[in-house]
């Protein structure tokens, strides 16, 4: 490779490290926009766990039954004002010998969990009221008439007679109400003495959407014509039919992590990295020279590069997840380790520095290669069968192994590079801690 | 080191090691967490009062929301309580049992989890499953990779072996946590289990790179036409890798180092758990794999010579036996 373009090589990458670099520490002291992600127990918080009942629900509603409950439990949530809370369902892996299904919901920072309990657990409420406007002020009030979801049998999204659009998309789709035996007759009455009339659903409080009394039902089946996409009309009625919690939850766990645990860890664990830091850069430097430069610039950039990921992907830290990342800073300083030994090898066998630099690269690729591919496998299927806890180790650590041998293959080696013109001595006891 | 050294060393030590960590396992069985056992755990310290509230009055009051439970002393200033799992209103109840035995001062509830048992089973059923898993496509892989060098080990024995390593290096610090569960408030607990997944990563990529030293000396002596007995082989190999290794765990073992003096309580156990399996991790990669390479081909040839043996009686008794008939005819 010509002189220049490997100066050119170096010019850039050391360009992309420094960005890298700075633009770490200016996202994390410049910006407060961009906030590291953490997880719960790092960052302190209540998590409350639900086993839900999925025992009546049939096996085709249960995906539909889920996304629901996440939806009304998320609803109910916000309404505590928490920032980032993280709502899931889990469902126990293939592994297991039952199927079970879990709600989780992480709240960070609160730490009173009476009330999260308490607005969390209880029975939704779904209900019609009568839109009411005041004829001398004009100001709408609602006035309940006692139709909730507990009077809800069904609902559906159906078309109108004419020409239906049948795709999604097409506008028209229109949301059909079965009310049971004591909605029914609630539900004339109520549509009988309020023609023309707004009828307002509300979904915990909050409306969900009108519809005009067009003529008294005596049926019981109320269809909700309005210009729904195919895709709000889906979601209205899986809405109404799951109005009331869709399944039953029982709260299984609660874990709440003081305010003060969890911020002395991160101010600790970031003393400690930075600590950690300095001394395996000290290390690298004593044993390895001029090789160890490069090696913690590399390193450097290794860390850079994944903190960014973790900001903009974003990933939320857990205990575990930072494990993982600890894990692969060791396996990318080994890479390195393994190309200056190399480099040793080839020089102390009196082989000129630049086909020495190369052939070091060449041999220690495959065995980083290899070391790195078992590690990821093992990443891979953690992740596939891993609960969240599992899940968040084998993200970064998967992550942190493709990224580090990234940094291998374009920072080190290219930096390395450079050095192609000093003599075998020379090279020998910059590079290296010399002959002996 | 003479092959026979490293092989006692090897396959002594770490066969020691493994047998009194079983050992250890059993003798001192390790106390799970709550969050394997199911329960409560509420962890509390205080803070401006006169005098720590003492734990004989406070387990009298605790009996009251708990059937089971143990209070021990944590820190200067806090108890830990375990117990079996309560309910949500007997959990309030000991918020305010607990605010009330603070009196003038203040409690904090640095930690409370309350867990049923089904959610960590599970954790582990998976984690064992994944593992061993992951082990099964391991071996396929390195079977691949190292297909070139079957002889005198065929190749999948290496992925076997890297295996085997691993469970080892997973294997002996348990036995040294288990005990310390025992004599301190070190639980089995999910960061535990994060701390074993730490070691397999690491151990798996350290083994590997030194059975990627090896495959590449047999590689070149194949190709320069000699070819040394392969405990030499190995031997080499394993003194070329020694500064690497070193190197490598030195510094996974510094940022660990940091982390358990520097970091937060929490994860000091964490870190000194990782810091173990770093340590057994690069022995079981550089003496006690090697060895059982060594072992696996040893039996291997004892078999090849046993054969050559028997063709050799075989022979002779033909030989005999159509002499025989010669000088009949």
């Amino acid at each position: 490779m010509k002189r220049t373009s490997i100066r050119m090589r170096a010019y850039i990458i050391a360009a992309i490290s420094l960005f890298s670099i700075y633009s770490v520490y200016y996202s994390e002291f410049r910006t407060d926009d961009q906030p590291f992600h953490l997880g719960l127990d790092i960052r302190g918080g209540a998590r409350l766990t639900y086993t839900i009942d999925t025992s009546t629900t049939p096996s085709e509603e249960l995906k539909d039954a889920l996304v629901s409950l996440q939806e009304v439990i998320e609803r109910r949530v916000n309404v505590l004002g928490v920032s980032e809370p993280v709502i899931r369902t889990s469902t126990s892996s293939i592994a297991a010998s039952s199927v079970s299904h879990r709600l989780i919901v992480e709240l960070p920072g609160v730490t009173d969990i009476d009330s999260a309990v308490d607005s969390i657990g209880k029975t939704p409420l779904l209900e019609f009221r009568l839109l009411k406007r005041d004829p001398i002020t004009g100001e709408a009030s609602f006035e309940e008439t006692g139709i909730t979801g507990s009077l809800v049998q069904g609902a559906a999204v159906t078309f109108p007679d004419q020409g239906s659009p049948h795709q999604a998309g097409g506008n028209g789709a229109w949301v059909r109400i079965d009310f049971n035996k004591e909605g029914t007759a609630l539900f004339r009455d109520i549509t009988t003495n309020n023609i023309g009339e707004i009828l307002s659903i509300f979904l915990d409080g909050e409306i969900e959407s009108n519809a005009v009394i067009q003529t008294a039902i005596v049926d019981g089946t109320g269809i909700i014509q309005g210009n729904f996409i195919f895709e709000e009309a889906r979601e209205l009625a899986r809405n109404l039919n799951f109005g009331a919690l869709p399944l039953g939850v029982d709260l299984e766990g609660v874990e709440t992590i003081g305010a003060s645990l969890g911020q002395g860890t991160i101010e600790k664990g970031a003393h400690a990295g930075l600590i950690g830091f300095l001394l395996i850069a000290l290390f690298l430097i004593s044993w390895y020279r001029v090789s160890g430069v490069v090696a913690v610039l590399s390193l450097a950039t290794y860390i850079s590069l994944m903190l960014l990921l973790f900001k903009w992907i974003p990933v939320i830290l857990t205990a575990a997840g930072v494990a993982g990342f600890i894990i692969t800073i060791g396996i990318a300083v080994d890479a390195n380790i393994l190309i200056f030994e190399r480099l040793r090898e080839e020089l102390l066998s009196k082989k000129p520095t630049k086909n020495a630099i190369e052939t070091a690269f060449e041999r220690a690729w495959k065995s980083i290669r290899d070391g790195n591919l078992t590690s990821f496998i093992i990443a891979v299927i953690l992740f596939w069968f891993g609960t969240s806890l599992v899940r968040g180790f084998a993200f970064t650590f998967g992550l942190g192994i493709l990224v580090s041998m990234l940094t291998a293959i374009i920072f080190s080696r290219g930096y390395l590079r450079l050095f192609g013109v000093l003599t075998n001595e020379n090279a020998l006891r910059l590079l290296t801690r010399g002959k002996k | 080191m003479k092959t026979k050294k490293l092989l006692l060393l090897g396959i002594g030590g770490s066969s020691f090691f493994i047998l009194l960590s079983i050992a250890l396992m059993f003798l001192y069985p390790p106390v799970r967490g709550v969050e394997f056992t199911g329960g409560t755990s509420v962890s509390f310290s205080y803070d401006g009062v006169a005098e720590l509230p003492t734990r004989f009055v406070l387990e009298e009051q605790i009996k009251d929301i708990s059937e089971s439970f143990i209070l021990r002393s944590h820190e200067e200033d806090g108890y830990l309580l375990e117990s079996v799992q309560i309910s949500e209103e007997k959990r309030r109840e000991l918020n305010t049992l607990l605010t009330a035995s603070a009196g003038e001062g203040s409690v904090d509830v640095s930690s409370y989890t309350t867990i049923g048992p089904s959610i960590s089973s599970e954790l582990v059923r998976n984690s064992i499953v994944a593992l061993f898993l992951g082990g099964f496509i391991i071996v396929l892989y390195i079977a691949y990779t190292f297909r070139f060098v079957s002889y005198p080990v065929s190749s999948w024995k290496y992925g076997a072996v890297a295996f085997i390593a691993l469970l080892h290096d997973i294997l002996i610090p348990s036995g040294v946590y288990s005990v310390l569960t025992t004599q301190t408030d070190a639980r089995i607990d999910t960061l535990f289990v994060t701390a074993l997944l730490a070691i397999i990563g690491y151990s798996i990529n350290d083994t590997i790179v030194v059975f990627d030293r090896i495959r590449e000396n047999l590689r070149s002596e194949r190709e320069k036409g000699r070819e040394a007995p392969f405990e030499e082989t190995v031997r080499k190999s394993i003194m070329q890798s020694i500064p690497r290794s070193i190197n490598t765990s030195l510094t996974t073992i510094l940022a660990l180092g940091a982390i358990y003096f520097i970091g937060g309580e929490t994860t000091q156990w964490f870190s000194l758990i990782i810091l173990i399996g770093v340590l057994v991790g690069t022995y079981s990669s550089l003496v006690f794999a090697p060895s059982i390479l060594i072992l696996l081909k040893r039996g291997g040839k004892r078999r090849k010579k046993e054969d050559e043996e028997e063709t050799k009686e075989y022979r002779k008794a033909e030989k005999r036996l159509f002499d025989s008939l010669d000088n009949n005819s």
